[in-house]
């Protein structure tokens, strides 16, 4: 079967959908068409993903001299990987989606800005070329755009929605410049033949080595890494599983995905350092602005952050299956903590606060799962986003400093995720807020039961792990260590806000210390005034060219009016300029040898 | 044998004559000879391909005692240029003119401007590229002038000041180019062969016709008369100034590297153009009005695409044209919607317009997909475009080649915020009605499927250019 074949069933749910909402009558089918679109694709891709590894070629897009731009699809290793992720996670977002949406008007938009959406992240996980990579990269920021603006009526979601574009639109044509640079030293876009190619090289190069940066700006750019990485908890504007979706298996994984395809190229160059750099002050501040936050989705948008800062450390330190195996693990608990998030919105009202929501325990499946989440997030065993957490904090066992911030961003992670956790539990004896946790009796089937899946895969996945050998790998040191401090952070957490709930809230002072936020944005601020301020000067600059010209065209203008002055018919005026014409003449002739 | 390059030129005269008799229907006309313009290119570009060779000729007699004949003839770039400047002529022709405003002396202009971007494209000597050029520059002063909005005399002036001088220029070269070619040859051609010429003569007539296209495309520092003049046009006006007379600059920036003098010169070209590209991307950030904000990302792109054209590589060159085909397109795109909002909101500035998109969706959408189209998304021809000029740029420059890219950063970054500031944000209801005509929705459907079209397939185009 043809990879593209995958793509076929979520095209057609998308454009149906599209159409579906021409009517109103038959808007509301326009969910059912894009889940079954959804669905036939995700088990379209699951088939490919149990094929043999493989490359198609699609098409000799156009070629320069005797060089071609080939597309070609690929399969196996870290392309099928993220292809079988998004396959599981796809249908299950749909899904949420059909409870979660239930703005009559604009079903039919939301679906089809979703499918194209997944159908870009589908072709970037099968691209086996950096021009079809680079295609399906700009169409998930274009649909991202659309979709994180999606209720762009209000302000807020518009102002983020522009936050993204703006940063994905640096990363993209930074890209664009690195893509090209590296095709005019190897003369192929194909990532195997790059890296083979990689391999080969003797020296150092300038060239490359400015390639291999540009493009990973454009990953640091999607991936949400520092400086780049304020626009991430902005997006959480958006609807709710969209940014399920975004987090977990799409859009900020492909930053991340890209390093993984290129990592032999990498290697060759020495340029793992600053991935390992980067990753490690991202995680640091995603872990710490996790804490400052209120919103039930920021927290995990930063704790999104934290996660992709982990997974740049692991393959800066060259240890790609710890990488991947955080990879899988993280797309599984982070779509179930923010469906959980929009579940617990959905009964409160759309609130938003930790601290407004009201207690979820009375809603069984809906704690269970979103304990089995945080569980996950924070490395216990046996779920299995310890595996993901051990297996990275092993590779970092040969260097201590990355290792000891390691553990404190484990720690940093029980801590935060069970605030996540406690604080809602805590208002339930608040008066005024037990009208509200009657809503989680209400809440639709269709927005539990994706939970549930998740949930369960994430034991599952564990299983799988023990199968597979993954788990007889985990260094029993290093989980002794992690366990330790996610326990650690756990029980900090409940001291800190169980008891003592004030800690960290709005206002105080510990909270303005560590949110790095403000700080970041007034950075952002100034750069832009700089650019104001040069693009300011430019055009004082182009108004005194616009004045010289202007002066010299009426300079040309007064020279005509003098010139004529003379031109009056004042035959007096004549006679004298003939006779002073005729002396100067005389003079010049007599004079001037 | 038909001639269908002379059908070309001569036809639209033909509807020039038939607007001064059937006054009712000048609209109409007006059209029917844009399609007959777009039919006649298309069969042009049919006999090319089939011919295999883009180089078709028809000669006749002009002034044979000073050996100037009417030579017209076509190359790749011409023809290209042709397809592209047929298809925006049509679409204005269309759906330009939004609120009917004086449709007769709108439609004469049209077709006049017609006359002047087909003759310019297919001259093959410079006498009559000389002719074609000023009726292309006389046919939108008179836009300007006549069918402008408030600022429109002021902004005509300048502009016909600015064309004036570079005409002048031309002329003085074209004399220069007369009197020292073997044989009082004006031919097109013949400039690729000027190294028999004495050097100070080769370098003045490089640089006489250098000035002269970098005025028209425009370079800094000549660029001042493009934001008054493309914003002060009428809708119509706009549409052609920024998307087939910017290129008429192009197209002899093409010409005039071809001479061996250019390599000389490259460089520092470059240079100036690439601070043109930036130069202008800051620009654009101190704008409020939205036509002349798309008019400066006319200045970025017609700059990237002069830095393309002075790295005298093959990639470079062929980038060029085709990035001047797929700008024409979604300049002539962006304004057509930027007049559909003026024509709804009757205002263009973005402090004042707001949540354009509540009233104008299509509308709205259109201008964001026409920003993603000139920031260089793939799937649109401007893709092609970059790639194809970058790679050039890489060659002939190194590194440095790829720094003007950058200033699509800075351009973009700006559009996005105009979008989110007037088209998105601001849900504040206007009672403004967005009613779209079919003439509308076919022009944008048009030169969104040209785009995308180009985008998709370039080996249409690429077969043409690299032939």
């Amino acid at each position: 079967m043809h990879p593209l074949v995958a793509l076929l069933p979520l095209f057609f749910g998308g454009i149906l959908s599209l159409l579906l909402g021409a009517s109103i009558k038959t808007e509301k089918y326009a969910k059912h068409v894009a889940l079954a679109g959804a669905i036939g694709s995700s088990l379209l891709s699951i088939y490919l993903f149990m094929q043999p590894a493989q490359s198609y070629q699609l098409t000799n897009w156009f070629s320069i001299g005797q060089y071609g731009f080939q597309l070609t699809l690929s399969l196996g290793g870290a392309n099928s990987l993220l292809l079988f992720l998004i396959a599981v996670i796809s249908p299950l977002i749909f899904f949420y989606s059909t409870g979660y949406m239930n703005v009559p008007s604009e079903q039919s938009r939301y679906y089809f800005e979703l499918s194209l959406f997944t159908i870009s992240m589908m072709l970037l996980a099968m691209s086996g070329d950096f021009l079809t990579f680079f295609i399906a990269w700009e169409g998930l920021g274009i649909t991202s755009y659309l979709l994180i603006g999606f209720w762009y009526q209000r302000d807020a979601p518009a102002d983020a929605a522009r936050t993204a574009i703006t940063t994905i639109l640096i990363g993209d044509i930074a890209m664009l410049a690195g893509i090209l640079l590296l095709w005019s030293s190897f003369h192929s876009l194909n990532f195997s033949a790059i890296n083979s190619a990689a391999l080969t090289l003797s020296g150092s190069s300038t060239y490359l080595a400015v390639a291999a940066l540009l493009i990973l700006v454009g990953a640091f750019t999607k991936s949400a890494q520092f400086p780049f990485h304020e626009w991430l908890s902005g997006a959480m504007e958006g609807p709710t599983p969209v940014s399920a979706f975004l987090h977990s298996s799409t859009m900020v994984k492909a930053g991340v995905f890209l390093t993984v395809l290129l990592l032999p190229l990498f290697v060759k160059l020495n340029l793992l350092w600053p991935m390992l750099l980067i990753g490690t002050i991202t995680a640091v501040i995603g872990s710490i602005t996790a804490l400052t936050s209120d919103h039930i989705k920021k927290i995990l948008a930063y704790s999104t952050i934290e996660d992709l800062g982990l997974m740049f450390v692991a393959i800066g330190l060259n240890a790609l299956s710890a990488a991947l195996i955080f990879f899988t693990v993280q797309a599984l608990y982070k779509a179930l903590l923010l469906m959980s998030s929009g579940t617990i919105m959905k009964a409160n009202d759309d609130r938003t606060s930790i601290y407004r929501v009201s207690s979820f325990g009375r809603n069984r499946l809906l704690f269970v799962s979103a304990l089995i989440g945080a569980l996950s997030i924070s490395g216990i065993f046996p779920f299995s986003g310890f595996f993901g957490k051990v297996a990275v904090d092993s590779a970092a066992s040969s260097n201590a400093i990355v290792y000891a911030v390691l553990t404190a961003v484990d720690f940093l992670t029980a801590l935060y995720i069970f605030r996540w956790l406690l604080v809602p539990m805590e208002n339930q004896k608040k008066a005024h807020q037990t009208a509200y946790s009657a809503g989680y009796s209400l809440l639709k089937k269709s927005m539990q039961i994706p939970q549930l899946v998740l949930a369960i895969l994430i034991i599952l996945f564990s299983v799988i792990f023990f199968y597979n050998g993954v788990a007889q790998q985990a260094n029993l040191d290093h989980s002794i260590v992690e366990m330790a401090a996610s326990a650690f952070g756990a029980i900090t957490a409940y001291i800190m806000f169980k008891k003592a709930k004030n800690v960290l809230s709005e206002g105080s002072r510990s909270r303005k210390i560590l949110y790095t936020g403000n700080a970041l944005n007034l950075a952002y601020l100034y750069i832009a005034k700089f650019f104001g301020l040069v693009a300011h000067a430019i055009e004082i600059f182009d108004n005194g060219l616009n004045r010289l010209f202007y002066m010299g065209s009426s300079g040309v203008m007064g020279l005509a009016g003098s010139v004529k002055i003379a031109e009056k018919g004042n035959i007096n005026t004549y006679i004298a300029a003939l006779a002073i014409g005729l002396i100067l003449v005389f003079i010049i002739l007599v004079f001037v040898p | 044998m038909i001639p269908l390059l002379l059908l070309m030129v001569a036809l639209p005269v033909l509807f020039l004559a038939m607007i001064g008799v059937l006054k009712r229907y000048s609209s109409l006309i007006a059209t029917i000879s844009s399609i007959t313009g777009l039919a006649l290119t298309l069969a042009v570009i049919a006999t090319a391909i089939m011919g295999s060779s883009p180089n078709i000729s028809e000669n006749y007699g002009y002034i044979t005692s000073l050996n100037i004949g009417f030579n017209l003839r076509t190359n790749a770039a011409s023809l290209v240029l042709l397809l592209m400047s047929s298809i925006v002529i049509f679409i204005t022709a269309l759906s330009g003119n939004i609120s009917k405003d004086r449709e007769r002396i709108a439609s004469l202009l049209l077709v006049l401007f017609q006359i002047g971007a087909t003759g310019i494209f297919l001259s093959g000597n410079l006498f009559i590229f000389f002719i074609f050029w000023d009726i292309g520059v006389i046919a939108p002063f008179f836009m300007i002038n006549v069918l402008g909005s408030a600022n429109r005399k002021t902004a005509s002036y300048k502009f016909i000041l600015y064309e004036i001088f570079a005409s002048a220029l031309l002329l003085f070269a074209i004399l220069l180019m007369y009197f020292y070619s073997p044989g009082h040859s004006l031919s097109i051609s013949a400039l690729a062969s000027t190294s028999t010429m004495p050097v100070g003569i080769q370098e003045s007539i490089f640089l006489l016709l250098f000035i002269a296209f970098m005025i028209n495309m425009p370079i800094f520092p000549l660029h001042a008369w493009l934001p008054d003049a493309h914003s002060e046009a009428s809708t119509q006006g706009s549409m052609v100034l920024s998307g087939i007379l910017t290129k008429f600059g192009g197209f002899g920036m093409l010409i005039i590297f071809a001479m061996p003098i250019a390599k000389s010169y490259a460089g520092i070209i470059a240079l100036l153009a690439a601070i043109s590209a930036f130069y202008a991307a800051f620009l654009i950030m101190r704008q409020s009005d939205i036509k002349r904000i798309v008019a400066h990302t006319t200045i970025v792109e017609m700059s990237i695409i002069m830095f393309a054209i002075a790295t005298l590589t093959v990639p470079g060159t062929s980038g060029s044209i085709y990035g001047m085909f797929a700008h024409g397109l979604a300049v002539a795109m962006l304004f057509l919607a930027a007049g559909a909002v003026e024509h709804i909101f009757h205002d263009r500035n973005i402090n004042i317009l707001k949540g354009i998109s509540h009233n104008a969706k299509l509308t709205a959408y259109i201008f964001l997909i026409g920003i993603f189209a000139i920031t260089g998304v793939p799937l649109t021809a401007s893709f092609i475009a970059d790639v194809f000029m970058f790679i050039g740029a890489i060659s002939a420059f190194g590194l440095f080649g790829i720094v003007p890219l950058f200033s699509l950063v800075l351009m973009g970054a700006f559009m996005y915020f105009v979008i989110n500031k007037s088209f998105f944000a601001n849900k504040e209801r206007t009672s403004a009605d967005g009613f779209i005509t079919v003439r509308q929705k076919i022009g944008y459907s048009v030169l969104l499927s040209a785009l995308f079209l180009f985008g998709i397939l370039p080996f249409i185009l690429l077969k043409l250019i690299n032939a």
